[in-house]
């Protein structure tokens, strides 16, 4: 049995449920079926390598495009901040 | 249900604001024409998805009564899956008539449009697993429904309920390129169906 269709007349207030003519059931199938998918959430970072990657790889001989690719990459990844050496005020070690 | 009731036996209740005077922007003028749109709301049907879900929910015979048309739906999906989209339908036109674009944060695709028209127009979420925890809200606006003459414009913004998903909200616009009011509005679920529980209403706006 095709799927149910629930049809709201605004007009006569009337509700319907009824199952879906073959022609509407082809047609739904093919719009369910072109829908664009929802997409999983991306962090910013991650876009930021993908946009890099593209671009690298358009402007680039691609015998060099990875080793660019990746030096760019780390070049935007955060180093760690290097410990402070400690000082010494006044007699006091901080 | 439908909870207000065949029009032809409901006086739909219309606020002319010729008699409001205009005090300028943040006057008295202003506040009375904002109550006036708010009380001269009429909720033209409401519908809740019953047992065996629904493929398709479909307002039908839409008076022409009104300035503007507000839908507003909490959506589920039968599907076990992640959120999908949903999308309206004009009038069953199912033709490339229709443009849309819009904003989603943070998904993959944060600014995003269809490119080329499409057969159906808009964009939302549709929760998943039949869960109000998963639900997508939608609230969409139709300007002007009842132009014959013109496209009409579609705005609306859209957002997933659960924690899980709370990353996903989007607003939309675009537009449906035929001329001729808007009699008929379907939504369509992104994957297998409406599942109990979803809910729309319809709203005629002043």
């Amino acid at each position: 049995m095709n799927p149910p269709v629930l049809v709201v007349d605004c007009e006569t207030g009337e509700e319907t449920t009824r199952p879906m003519t073959d022609a509407e059931l082809a047609q739904w199938q093919a719009d369910v079926a072109a829908l664009p998918p929802v997409l999983p959430p991306t962090t910013l970072a991650d876009q930021i390598a993908a946009a890099v990657s593209a671009g690298v790889a358009a402007a680039v001989p691609n015998a060099d495009a990875a080793a660019v690719t990746a030096a760019a990459l780390d070049s935007l990844t955060p180093q760690p901040t290097a410990a402070s050496a400690p000082t010494t005020e006044g007699g006091t070690t901080t | 249900m439908t909870v207000s009731g065949p029009l032809t036996t409901h006086g739909i209740p219309k606020f002319a604001d010729t008699d409001v005077p205009d005090l300028g922007a943040g006057g008295v003028g202003s506040i009375l024409d904002t109550l006036d749109g708010l009380i001269g709301a009429y909720k033209i049907a409401a519908t809740t998805v019953g047992v065996g879900g629904a493929a398709t929910i479909d307002f039908t015979n839409i008076p022409q009564t009104f300035s503007h048309l507000r839908l507003v739906a909490l959506l589920l999906d039968t599907g076990a899956v992640t959120i999908v989209r949903g999308v309206v339908r004009i009038n069953g036109n199912t033709t490339n008539n229709y443009t849309w674009g819009g904003i989603e944060a943070p998904a993959g695709t944060p600014v995003y449009t269809n490119g080329t028209t499409t057969g159906w127009g808009q964009m939302a979420y549709v929760g998943a697993s039949g869960s109000y925890a998963q639900g997508g809200v939608w609230d969409a606006l139709f300007p002007d429904y009842a132009n014959a003459l013109t496209a009409k414009a579609l705005h609306g913004v859209y957002t997933a309920l659960s924690a899980a998903n709370s990353a996903y909200s989007g607003i939309s616009a675009g537009t449906f390129a035929v001329g001729g009011a808007i009699s008929r509005l379907t939504l369509l679920p992104g994957s297998t169906a409406f599942a109990q529980g979803s809910r729309a209403t319809l709203w005629g706006l002043p």
